[in-house]
């Protein structure tokens, strides 16, 4: 287990003001809670924590040092500024080290469909990241699908993926992960050709029409 | 256009947008897509002619996803009318729309296309808005 430790500081105000003024200090709120200990609240540096999630992802298991008493904790939730994107607020869970947890892990796609592309069609991903149930020592950063066998006919299902050892999922295996479709729009273009190579004539005002009725 | 097929109540109340879009404000189809930084109201034309500008600009191959719906009536009195008499008859639908919203997605394009698309769907809204890019999708 890759040991990523971070430094929290207790005793801060609650509520929003004090909160705000954190903030403009590069400071994050914080909450710790879980294993039946009372939720506390704690500080941790902004950059301090973003270092750590750049390094070892956002499932990573973090051990919290508040003030001097050393904690394994993960990332339970990231409350992000809609139009900032900064870091609002964090809640960390208390973990035991053989304990399993249920976390959510990012989908990543890789290659490129090149048949679907021939066939005109779009890759389309409708699952970014699954539900796994981990060990919390071994949850996986991501999960890397390979989309070069997608068509509009062969889909990549969550049964596709190598979850890894000891850990499952409840997630439906025949569910897709990433899926070849054709917009209404091309289908519509592609009917549009096939009238104006019959007709020979081509209206503004039709292909208008045609255009507002899409979706 | 876009609008409800009916509804409980014909005339709404203004209302106040304060704050920011409680959700609705990150990606969910797509890998790229635009996002209000500004809190406005979006006609049903508005939303309308930016699926538009972005479904030509692409030609085909590329799929627009619209996250915001028009279901809150306007009212206009007629022009030339003493106040009072009541509200005026709806005239046209709008989305309210909060800062953070994003509010068309797109996918299926490569990302020089789908942010010229998208710049031009931006164009036809009222309210500033950005392009917002999945992290690590491009």
């Amino acid at each position: 287990m890759e040991e990523n430790t971070l430094v929290a500081t207790t005793g801060r105000g609650h509520g929003s003001g004090p909160a705000r003024r954190l903030r403009t200090e590069e400071k994050v709120p914080a909450v710790v809670y879980g294993q039946n200990a009372t939720p506390t609240s704690i500080t941790v540096d902004r950059l301090e924590f973003r270092r750590v999630l750049n390094a070892a992802g956002a499932n990573a298991v973090i051990t919290l040092d508040i003030e001097g008493d050393k904690r394994l904790t993960f990332v339970r939730d990231i409350q992000i500024h809609p139009i900032k994107d900064t870091v609002q607020h964090i809640d960390f869970l208390l973990v035991d080290a053989k304990q399993r947890v249920t976390v959510e892990v990012p989908i990543v796609l890789v290659g490129e469909a090149v048949e679907l592309g021939r066939e005109g069609g779009i890759l389309e991903q409708l699952m970014n990241a699954i539900t796994v149930d981990a060990p919390v020592v071994s949850i996986p950063r991501q999960y890397e699908v390979d989309v070069t066998e997608v068509t509009l006919d062969n889909s990549v299902r969550v049964s596709d993926i190598d979850l890894g050892e000891g850990v499952t999922t409840e997630v439906d295996l025949e569910a897709p992960i990433a899926t070849g479709s054709i917009s209404k729009a091309t289908l519509s273009e592609d009917l549009d050709e096939g009238e104006i190579a019959e007709g020979e004539v081509a209206e503004g005002d039709e292909v208008a029409d045609t255009e507002s009725a899409e979706d | 256009m876009l609008m409800p097929k009916k509804v409980k109540h014909r005339k709404h109340h203004r209302g106040r947008m304060k704050g920011a879009a409680k959700g609705g404000d990150t990606l969910q189809f797509a890998d790229m897509g635009i996002q209000a930084l500004e809190p406005g109201w979006i006609t049903a034309r508005q939303i309308e002619a930016g699926r538009i500008a972005m479904t030509r600009h692409v030609k085909r191959g590329g799929k627009v996803w619209i996250r915001v719906f028009p279901d809150k009536p306007v009212t206009v009195k007629p022009a030339e009318t003493r106040m009072g008499s009541g509200k005026g008859n709806p005239e046209r639908w709008i989305a309210v729309v909060k800062p953070g919203r994003i509010m068309f997605e797109l996918g299926g394009v490569d990302e020089e296309l789908g942010r010229a698309a998208l710049s031009r769907a931006i164009q036809k809204l009222p309210i500033k808005a950005r392009i917002v890019i999945r992290e690590g999708a491009m």
